[in-house]
This record gives C-alpha cells, structure tokens and sequence, in this order.
C-alpha cells in the first residue's frame, strides 16, 4: 500500500520562485508600457514652455502642381437616411448637407471664443486633455500653398470626435462651401460628427476631397470609409494608395507616399498641419471632463448649439483644439490669417519647438 | 522510496482552486488583470475608458489569464521538473493578457503597438497594414488570445498529470 505523502515544505526556495515569476511579470509590463511612452505622451502646455518635437531626418519636401478631385454633393448609393434612431443606433441625417445657420457656426465662430479656449488651455483650466506630442516635417506645398492633410476613417470614434476641432481650425484660414453630418461606426460609438464629403457608408471605399476654400492652405482630407453598422475598419496605406491613384490626382497620391515616409503613423485621425505632424486626435473632447462620455448621446445640434454658446467645456475643449491646430499652422507658414495675431495662439505658438 | 500519486486533470484544478493559498493567487492576479485591462485602455485612450469589444469577452480573457497564471504557479511549487511549463505558462498568461488589452480599447488608434512594431524596425505601410488588421479583427483576436489561454490551461495539467506528484520526506 503506498504510503501517505506528506506535503513537503515550503522552503526558501518556493518563496523565491514566486518572487521571480512576480518580477518577471512587472518588469514585462513596465517593458511594454515604457515601450509605447515616446508616441503616445499627452504634452500638456505651460506658458513659455518648450513642447518638444520629434524632428523626422532626411525627408525632402513636396512642391507640386496638381488638380484636386472635385467630390460630389450626393450620392445615390448612400441616400440621406432621415428616420430617427436611438444614440448608439441613429444615422439620421447622415450625408446630409449642414444647412447655412450650421454652416455658419462653424465657419462664422468667433475670434473671442478662440481666444477664452486659448487662454484656458494655457492656465490649465481645461477640464479635458489637449495637446499631442508633435514631429516636424518639411512644408508639403500643392499649388504653391502649404497643405493640411487629414487621414481617417469615417467608422472611427477619435476621428468623428476630433473633426469638429479641424473644421473650427480650418475655418480661420478659409471657409466650408459644404459640410455634411456624419457619425462614427454604430459599433465605435455612433458619435455625431462632421463628413468633408458625403461617403459611401454602406460600402468599403474611400472619399478624397472638400469642398474647402482658402488663399492660405491646401485640405487635403483623405476618409476612409466602411459600413458604418458595423465596427471600426481601415484599410492600410498601400490600399489607400492604389484607390488614391484612380483620383489621378498627384496630390492625394503623394500626400499617401508623404505619409509613409514620415513612419510615425499609429492609427488614425492622422493630421499634418503645414510643419506638424499630430499622429492622433489632439483633444479628447467626448464630454465636459476628462470622465464624461456624452458625445455618443447627442446629436448634431446639440453640438452645434454648444458651439455656438461657446460656454461648456466640451465646445471650448473643442476651440481649445482648434487653436493648438491653428497654432501649428501659424506657425510653420508665417501666416497673416486674422487667427495668428490673437495672444493666445501667438504664446502657443511659442511653446511649440 | 519515493510514490508518484496520478491525478486526472480535474483533479489538478480541484486540487488547485480548493487551496487558499492557489486561490488568493488566482484572485490577486485576477485583480492584476482587471487593472492592467483598465489601466492600458485608459493609457490608449488618453485617460477615457473607451472599450469597443464586448466586456463579457475581456472578463473571459482575465479569467482565463488568472487560471493559467495559477496553476503555471502549481506547476513550478510542486515539482523542477514542472517548472519550465509553470514558468512558460506565466509568461504567456501575461503576455495574452497584454496583448488583449492594447487590441481592445479602440483599434483606430493603437499607440502601444505602432511603438513597438516601428522600434522592431516596420515601417509606416507595415504599421498600417497591422493597425489596419488588428482594427478589423479586434473580436477574432481577444476569442483567439482566450482560446490560446485555454488551450495552454489543459496542456499544463495534462503535463502535470503525467508527471504526477512526487512525495517528499
């Protein structure tokens, strides 16, 4: 009969087995977050800081002629859907056109609301986080004007948050003939948002152009785009190349090959503003703090009148936003838009390398 | 002389989760987990918990995470000749729990990963084309990560079981 074993004891040696494997897995841990800490820092603006750059080595420039596609204003395989759904399955309105009262909050916003905004990001009294850690890059000109480029997807959630920033950005240096109301992947959010194109959002393909004007810069705005009941896709560069040749515009082809040469793209929304490249959204604004997700339950209007009372921290998280994108561009061109001469974009423009 | 006791392989999980001590780990590391899940989605996220997989589905990954972690943790006290498997059980109990968070908070923006890939020398077209994968396949990944879990649970007590339990003196 086998004889009853005892449980041997545990000995120093046990102890120190699971003092190793404890390590082990910290130090794994602390590997892969110290890792991802160059490209994800939140740089958060002091007045007379220095926010650093990356500056991106051996990279020629692009200055080049080139036709830019003119999109359409509709689309019949991707109808205005008008019925009323509930937040996180609502699509109404969606590739509808903004009327003009909209068009005009966003084109139209006031110079002192840019300015507050500024001013609170500056003194910190933001209650939600702006700033992006920034590289430098050489001038990408298309008919002699330095360009904003914008890559996203119309299924993703940080793109929908971060495209009211752009539009209030874009808007000191030109003006929107069109936008349309859009909205993030039923299964990314459904956040209400802004398209710079009706998209086809029943399908995999992608949208190039606006329908924006400025003697200042180029918008060359590059949406992705798949169908938005289901969750976040994008389709990687080499993709988006080959629809981009089919636009025969050597601009969007090259803004494509210009991104691929940076290697600093981690995901989307992905932006470059005349010098500076924001390798993601550079404001979180999804409600009026840091903690609050209210932007999956509203609806256009309801952003477009926060924006238009300029009071919440959420709409001046989106000025905020704006001003820091703004800045860049003031910036890198020496631009004599009226926006680069208020205060608050000239001290941020001082903390940016 | 030394006896070899056989367990069957629930027998090895019973023997494991009816011990306090096997069951304070499985609960610590449990707990891990759940923070690491939520600290590394904020992380992603820019300090808001934005989840875009199901949670149910997280919760079978740190569940699953925690049981490999405890009994790989058997594995390496009961027996040298177990170790190697406890300690490889570990690692990659972490490791899939890792991985399951950086795909699950939201795949359009995926810092942690593109930091990694560029440092491993991938350039923005791989970056993308990877980003563009996980993004797509965020669900088939996190089953994947928990299938790979549960598969390494049963291929842990198996060796277990085979090995026995040596009697000491």
């Amino acid at each position: 009969m086998p004889r009853e074993t005892k449980r041997a004891k545990k000995g120093s040696g046990n102890t120190l087995t699971y003092v190793s494997m404890g390590i082990s897995v910290l130090a794994l841990i602390m590997a892969v977050v110290a890792i991802a800490m160059p490209h994800t820092k939140v740089v958060t603006i002091y007045q007379n800081a220095t926010v650093p750059t990356t500056t991106v080595q051996a990279l020629a420039g692009y200055d080049i002629t080139s036709n830019l596609p003119a999109p359409a204003l509709t689309l019949s395989d991707a109808p205005i859907i008008t019925t009323a759904g509930t937040p996180g399955n609502n699509l109404q309105d969606i590739n509808a056109q903004l009327n003009a009262s909209e068009l005009y909050v966003i084109n139209k916003a006031p110079d002192a609301y840019f300015e507050l905004a500024g001013e609170m990001l500056l003194n910190g009294t933001l209650n939600n986080s702006v700033g992006i850690k920034t590289s430098s890059v050489p001038l990408f000109k298309v008919n002699g004007k330095p360009s904003v480029i914008y890559l996203g997807s119309t299924t993703c959630i940080y793109c929908a948050e971060n495209k009211w920033s752009m539009a209030l950005a874009l808007s000191r240096f030109g003006n929107f003939t069109y936008l349309f109301h859009g909205y993030s992947a039923l299964k990314d959010g459904d956040a209400p948002t802004l398209y710079w194109t009706p998209v086809r959002y029943n399908t995999l393909s992608t949208a190039f152009g606006s329908f924006y004007t400025s003697n200042y810069i180029n918008f060359i705005a590059i949406e992705d785009s798949a169908p938005i009941t289901g969750g976040f896709r994008l389709e990687d560069l080499g993709t988006l190349l080959g629809r981009a040749n089919e636009t025969n515009s050597l601009a969007y082809v090259d803004a494509l090959k210009y991104i691929g040469e940076i290697n600093t793209f981690g995901g989307t929304p992905y932006t470059i503003w005349g010098t500076y490249v924001a390798p993601g959204a550079d404001a979180i604004a999804f409600g009026n703090s840091s903690k609050q997700i209210t932007l999956m339950n509203m609806t256009h209007a309801d952003m477009i009148r926060m924006l238009q009372e300029g009071k919440s921290q959420m709409a001046l998280t989106e000025y905020a936003g704006a001003d820091y994108y703004a800045a860049m561009i003031c910036k890198s061109t020496n631009s004599a838009a009226a926006i680069c001469g208020l205060p608050a974009i000239k001290k941020i423009e001082a903390t940016l390398s | 002389m030394r006896q070899v006791k056989k367990q069957s392989k629930i027998g090895v999980l019973r023997t494991v989760f009816t011990s306090p001590s096997y069951l304070a780990v499985a609960a610590a590391s449990a707990v891990f987990y759940y923070f690491l899940f939520f600290y590394m989605i904020e992380y992603s996220n820019r300090g808001l918990f934005l989840l875009t997989v199901p949670i149910y589905l997280m919760y079978a990954l740190i569940a699953t995470g925690a049981v490999l972690l405890t009994v790989s943790a058997y594995a390496i006290t009961r027996s040298i000749r177990m170790a190697p498997v406890g300690a490889s059980g570990s690692v990659l109990s972490v490791f899939t729990s890792s991985f399951g968070c950086m795909v699950a908070g939201c795949g359009c923006y995926a810092p942690v990963l593109s930091s990694i890939l560029y440092i491993i020398g991938f350039g923005s077209f791989q970056v993308s084309g990877a980003i563009a994968l996980m993004g797509n396949y965020q669900v088939e990944f996190i089953a994947l990560l928990i299938i790979i879990n549960l598969a390494f649970i049963y291929y842990q007590t198996s060796r277990i079981t085979r090995i026995g339990r040596l009697s000491r003196r």
